[in-house]
């Protein structure tokens, strides 16, 4: 007994001192594995889904009405939830968004803003604008036979009380009705609501979660019912949905989905016109813009109701105006036809007609490529108050040219870029559907690394802004009480858009560019989108998959760049040269001496040879012997002949090698930022020709700060430069040479350029001042 | 501690925007230590910025506008400023700016013959005019990193390298 209770102790002791960290492993190196769940049946350790993997379903009938007259919605829907899941189900949660524009809402309680004093109009509406009748007025929730529901809403989200548990393998219809005035998108900002046009009197909406929702029930979250505080978007269920949407009769609609009762609410022409551009061999303009004036001069009393289907998404999204312009180009996709399409006022030409839709039609080539073929029929790009936000197969974009009609090089990319960006996410989070709730950066790092792909496909010289590593670095040179890791919850992120776009975006980059390879690194990004389309992927999933698909083991990769804050700087600190020493008195020992008798006098040695005129051994000759003459670097015969045995006995490749006359280089280098990256040198040589070398970062394993490396040269280098390509992010270039160069900075460059400012070169040409 | 209630008037001017998800700029500061003045390198969204001229001009200023570059230097002249330990604004000198797709990158030095450390900072680009706005800004010394945030309600703070 008395043993065993000692052992015990023992054991305390041990674990004590685990705990205590003193024998943690911090090699940057080491294996990742307590930071991510443990693999299961419903996500593997590979990061495929497992053999039990299960996800919840979400089918909606909606019937929606529109009222132009005070901008508001009154909605119906029938929600049928499949509890897919193991697990028996209690009560159901919903996503009330809208609530956010109560003024009381967490997102507005919380915000701390101190200066008001001197601030502009729209800030100051922004902050004062919300409206309690923008959130929802729940009007009813009601069991399939019309039994009311017990319901509780808690700000953003909303439970509801089942009946009776709903098992495993069961379902549950129910529907909630509502009522909500639309916030004015120009004064509360956000993800949706209308523009008001002064100079025409007409509104135009887009309508982002605008019913409430079912939140998603996983493995991982249990309910993912986080509350809704504007950075951290959405987590929801796929589903079918089937949603009639009333709106006056002069409004054209446009939604997530297909038209399904086109011959009642288009005209006869407009028809012919989408059916022609199924098979166009460019974008066809189905409303065109002397339509879309003349529909803004009246007001129709009327109703229409347009009706749309989607199949197997995760949201629905749908744009109302009588400004609107159409134009829609089939593309073929596998044997199918998607149909690109853009809806925009007048006052997106001629920036519009000219670039949406060629735009989204370039992103379904690209992402077929990177991703998998588009899966669904149509792919829509509006143009409305919103300056970019993505729904599934419909995105919002704001960019429009000047009211003269000219606009910069600027204007034109951004809104190539961003409607690219938006298309984009049709595939990252609407079908890869991760929570955007929590971690913004698995959707919109691999979209932004996605959209660099697609603009460099659009023109040779695209202005793309993310994506090459040297951006990321000014950022990444901030200083950790500004910084937090790209595994941050999106709502506690204060540089979002470098956090949560830029920095994971310069990371793939960097992986397919620098570390994995472009081969390994599009498969392993190409099995992940496969694997998790129409699923839910989590961090862990994607880590994982990048390793197991392309045998690189990336732990060292996660844990550094997006579990850390720290930036590269790594400099290289010292070079030795050294020469095979052949042994030949002929060629060493006269080396030797030249070098000797090249050494510079010492300034004593210099002066004593005018100050003293004459040595005593000049005078008394008799005082110098033997030591006087014997130079000890004279070549003797007995060196000569002590050389002839030592090279006899070489064989062939010793003397060839030994003949060579290689350098031999150790270059030292230190991880000062502490983020690790392989080190790429580039060695030019004394005849101006270069070489660079690769060495993977696995260098670092044994020691994460200090390494050597030995180059073996033929030629003499004259100048040692780390990173040369600019690909690894290093925050500072001034310890990457050696000799150590001379930099001009950034901001000396510009200087000296003189750049002019960026006029409007459309204007320019148009007066003739060009 | 005693409670205080001030009363002030909030001085409004009209601008109209595009929304996007997220405002925020980050300037590099570096002291030339030759021509004695911090040498900035701004960046920031050029529609926010364009946003943010045009409401204070009471006209659409886009960047492409011929006038553009002087107000773009009027703006950051009141609204990034350095100042000595008298309370002196020190001279502002603007270069020029560059396009980048959906930013700009905005050169301007501030003479600062003492150096910058001590100095008070004002950054208040944007903030005024979108309430999520953040800067960063990045100092850049022998001494190692440091980072300052300005945001709405700070606005102001001394510089300590």
């Amino acid at each position: 007994m008395k043993k065993i209770i000692s052992t015990f102790i023992c054991l305390l002791f041990v674990i004590t001192a685990l705990a205590q960290g003193g024998i943690y492993n911090n090699n940057k190196f080491h294996q990742i594995d307590e930071l991510l769940p443990t693999p299961n049946e419903y996500r593997t350790g590979s990061g495929a889904p497992g053999n039990r993997y299960w996800q919840q379903r979400a089918d909606y009938v909606i019937k929606v009405e529109l009222n132009d007259d005070n901008q508001s919605v009154t909605g119906s829907e029938t929600i049928t939830y499949y509890n897919n899941s193991p697990d028996v189900l209690t009560y159901l949660w919903m996503q009330l968004d809208m609530n956010i524009y109560d003024p009381e809402s967490d997102a507005n309680i919380t915000r701390t803003t101190t200066n008001v004093s001197n601030m502009a109009f729209n800030a100051f509406e922004s902050m004062v604008s919300n409206r309690a009748d923008y959130s929802y007025e729940i009007r009813a929730v009601k069991d399939a036979t019309g039994k009311p529901l017990a319901y509780t809403v808690n700000k953003t989200m909303m439970r509801i009380e089942l009946p009776t548990p709903l098992r495993p393998g069961q379902r549950f219809v129910f529907s909630v009705d509502w009522f909500n005035f639309i916030n004015n998108q120009r004064t509360t900002g956000g993800r949706g609501g209308y523009e008001y046009f002064p100079a025409d009197g007409n509104y135009l909406y887009e309508m982002a979660h605008w019913f409430p929702r079912m939140c998603v029930y996983d493995d991982v979250n249990g309910w993912q019912n986080k509350q809704f505080l504007g950075n951290g978007e959405f987590a929801l269920p796929f589903g079918d949905y089937k949603v009639s949407i009333t709106v006056p009769a002069d409004h054209i609609v446009t939604a997530t989905g297909e038209l399904v009762n086109a011959s009642q609410v288009l005209k006869p022409s407009w028809l012919q016109k989408f059916n022609q551009s199924k098979t166009a061999n460019k974008p066809v303009i189905i409303v065109t813009q002397e339509e879309a004036i003349e529909a803004e001069k009246g007001k129709a009393t009327a109703k229409k109701t347009w009706s749309f289907d989607a199949k197997n998404v995760r949201d629905f999204a749908w744009a109302s105006s009588r400004k609107f312009i159409w134009d829609s180009w089939g593309i073929p996709v596998a044997g199918r036809t998607v149909m690109a399409m853009s809806f925009y006022p007048k006052e997106g030409n001629p920036l519009w007609e000219r670039y949406s839709t060629h735009a989204i039609a370039q992103t379904i080539k690209t992402l077929g490529k990177f991703a998998f073929d588009y899966p669904y029929p149509v792919a829509i790009s509006v143009n409305g108050p919103v300056g970019g936000m993505e729904y599934p197969m419909i995105c919002f974009n704001g960019p429009r040219p000047l009211p003269d009609g000219t606009y910069t090089a600027a204007t034109k990319y951004g809104l190539i870029s961003v409607i690219m960006h938006e298309v984009i996410h049709f595939w990252f989070p609407m079908v890869v559907n991760s929570d955007e709730r929590q971690w913004t950066w698995m959707d919109e790092g691999i979209t932004t690394f996605m959209q660099y792909l697609t603009e460099q496909e659009w023109e040779e010289t695209y202005p793309s802004r993310r994506g090459e590593a040297r951006n990321i670095v000014g950022y990444m040179a901030s200083d950790p009480s500004v910084l937090e890791p790209i595994m941050s919850n999106s709502e506690l992120i204060i540089q979002f858009g470098n956090n949560a776009y830029a920095k994971p975006a310069t990371a793939y980059n960097i992986l397919r560019e620098t570390i994995m390879g472009r081969e390994l690194f599009d498969y392993a990004i190409k099995t992940y989108a496969n694997r998790w389309k129409f699923k839910h992927p989590t961090p862990a999933d994607f880590f994982r998959t990048m390793e197991d698909a392309s045998g690189v083991d990336l732990d060292w990769f996660w844990r550094g760049w997006f579990y850390g804050i720290e930036p590269v700087d790594i400099a290289l600190t010292s070079v030795s040269h050294y020469l095979v020493d052949t042994q030949n008195p002929d060629i060493e020992k006269v080396a030797r001496k030249k070098t000797r008798d090249n050494e510079p006098l010492s300034i004593s040695e210099q002066r004593n040879k005018t100050d003293i005129p004459t040595y005593r051994v000049d005078i008394y000759p008799e005082l110098l012997d033997f030591y006087n003459e014997y130079d000890a670097l004279n070549v003797t015969e007995n060196d000569k002949k002590r050389f002839q045995e030592y090279y006899s006995q070489l064989t062939a490749n010793e003397k060839e090698l030994l003949e060579k006359g290689l350098n031999l280089y150790i270059v030292d280098f230190e991880n000062i930022g502490g983020l690790i990256m392989p080190i790429i040198v580039q060695m030019e040589f004394e005849d101006g020709s270069k070489e660079v070398v690769r060495i993977p970062a696995e260098i670092w394993r044994k020691d994460n700060k200090k390494v050597s490396k030995l180059f073996v040269t033929e030629k003499k280098v004259k100048q040692f430069e780390l990173d040369p390509f600019q690909e690894t992010a290093d925050i500072n270039l001034k310890n990457n040479t050696f000799p150590p160069k001379m930099m001009e900075s950034q901001f000396q460059l510009f200087k000296q350029r003189q750049q002019p400012a960026q006029p409007n070169l459309m204007q320019l040409q148009r007066d003739g001042r060009l | 501690m005693k409670k205080i209630y001030i009363l002030l008037l909030i001085v409004l001017f009209p601008i109209s925007s595009f929304s996007h998800k997220f405002y925020t700029s980050i300037a590099q500061v570096e002291y030339n230590a030759q021509t004695k003045s911090a040498e900035v390198i701004l960046n920031l969204f050029w529609d926010d910025m364009e946003v943010a001229i045009s409401g204070l001009q009471k006209e659409n200023i886009s960047i492409g506008h011929p006038n553009f570059s002087i107000h773009l230097s009027n703006y950051l002249k009141n609204h990034f400023q350095l100042k000595d330990k008298k309370n002196q604004v020190k001279d502002f000198s603007f270069i020029g700016f560059e396009i980048n797709s959906i930013t700009m990158t905005v050169y301007f030095e501030i003479p600062a013959p003492e150096g910058l450390n001590a100095l008070e900072l004002t950054n208040r680009v944007l903030i005024r005019e979108f309430k999520d706005q953040t800067n960063i800004v990045n100092f850049i010394s022998d001494k190692g990193r440091k980072t300052m945030l300005f945001q709405s309600g700070k606005e102001v703070q001394k510089i300590n390298l």
